[in-house]
């Protein structure tokens, strides 16, 4: 049976096949930070809404990185990729008392607009009455929100578009890419879908060209090992989809 | 409210309750959803009688989760008032389970202790506000004579 968990993570691979492999490197690093969006939420902390907005991205950044493994997250940190999470009304447009407050989430990159969506429900607006809570409850009521989260959302909207590696190695034989990370670098398993993007110089034309790519094993080669293979030995190697996929099916019984 | 009478020897006098002698108007603080929330945030509801452009404190209160407050004697409110109060919820979208809530809290206001009565002609500002000093809710009026007044005080984020 073929094993498939398409995670849809752009691979940026620059240049073609030939082109100069990266040293080896960790997941895209993803800063994360956390907004008290909603005037409500941010005037009960007054002038210690700065400190509570980073206190629960830190707590943001703890809960991701247990549940999502192919880019790193941190908590207020400077990155080229930033997750916003900020409390906020679901309905931006609205003044009313009673709208649901939720945590809207927004991804900032530096080679894309910003992406963003209305992610997870705090408040319904029958707890419109409800205190803010303390710093530490609202802390701890993020958390329990996220540990339940459904994921599915984020990756698929906004995550997707990190790119896990800015490098692979094109290889021909067999035809695919390695990328400069292992299996536990990326919490992956054999069978997920990546998207490989590169651009393909072909006589004086520069084509920009989009595969899906299955992981399919570790890159190994026969001794005498080139140079620019050594920094992806025993990474991920990676098959155009349907090369995977025919030989997947052809070994099953 | 407080009056002066001079009684004449047997001529006397005859005092009427509500014309003669005015009764102290009773004012009922009504909160919204953001200030009754702020209380159990530790948020405070001050109130001050403002005179030549002085605020004296008249009330104040903390520490109590409560959507309304009562300056005054207590006074019947007026069934109309309560439907009103439902319309204006209804039409600021509010669900059925907090319409109920408010109005509830509303009808049952926490009484405060006032030194001295209110006058009509009274200007007050009452206000709920975190103890660093961040407003939520406002409302400033002048006491017209009438027994009970009802004030809304306005969310400032709602």
């Amino acid at each position: 049976m073929t094993r498939s968990r398409t995670l849809a993570l752009a691979l940026l691979a620059a240049g073609a096949l030939g082109a100069p492999p990266a040293a080896a490197q960790g997941p895209t690093p993803v800063g994360v930070f956390f907004r008290l969006a909603d005037p409500r939420f941010h005037t009960r902390f007054g002038a210690q809404a700065d400190a509570v907005e980073r206190s629960i991205a830190d707590t943001v950044a703890v809960q991701l990185a247990r549940r999502i493994g192919v880019v790193r997250f941190l908590a207020n940190t400077a990155a080229d990729y930033r997750l916003v999470l900020s409390i906020d009304r679901r309905d931006r447009a609205s003044a009313g008392a009673f709208d649901e407050r939720g945590i809207w989430a927004r991804l900032e990159s530096p080679d894309a607009p910003s992406a963003e969506i209305y992610w997870l429900g705090l408040r319904p607006a029958d707890a419109a009455t409800r205190p803010v809570g303390s710093a530490g409850n609202l802390r701890a009521e993020v958390a329990t929100l996220l540990e339940h989260a459904d994921l599915g959302l984020l990756k698929e909207k906004l995550l997707r578009n990190v790119p896990i590696s800015h490098s692979a190695l094109p290889w021909d034989r067999p035809v695919g890419w390695a990328i400069p990370l292992t299996h536990d670098d990326l919490c992956i398993q054999d069978m997920s879908v990546l998207r490989v993007a590169s651009s393909v110089r072909q006589g004086a034309m520069s084509l920009a060209r989009s595969y899906d790519a299955a992981v399919t094993g570790s890159f190994a080669v026969e001794p005498p090992v080139p140079a620019a293979a050594r920094p992806f030995l025993r990474r991920v190697f990676t098959e155009p989809v349907d090369v995977a996929h025919r030989a997947d099916s052809a070994a099953a019984p | 409210m407080p009056a002066v009478f001079t009684v004449r020897p047997l001529v006397g006098l005859t005092v009427r309750l509500g014309a003669d002698l005015r009764w102290s108007p009773s004012v009922l603080l009504r909160l919204g959803a953001a200030a009754t929330g702020a209380l159990g945030d530790d948020a405070c509801l001050h109130v001050w009688r403002v005179s030549d452009g002085r605020r004296d404190l008249l009330a104040a209160d903390s520490g109590h989760v409560a959507a309304a407050f009562l300056l005054g004697r207590p006074r019947p409110i007026d069934p109309e008032d309560v439907a009103d109060w439902e319309r204006e919820l209804r039409a600021a979208r509010a669900p059925d389970a907090s319409i109920a809530a408010l109005v509830r809290g509303w009808k049952t206001p926490r009484a405060l202790r006032l030194d001295r009565p209110l006058a009509p002609g009274d200007h007050l500002v009452a206000e709920v506000a975190y103890p660093g000093g961040e407003p939520v809710a406002v409302a400033a009026l002048t006491l017209p004579a009438t027994d009970l007044v009802d004030v809304a005080l306005l969310d400032l984020n709602p």
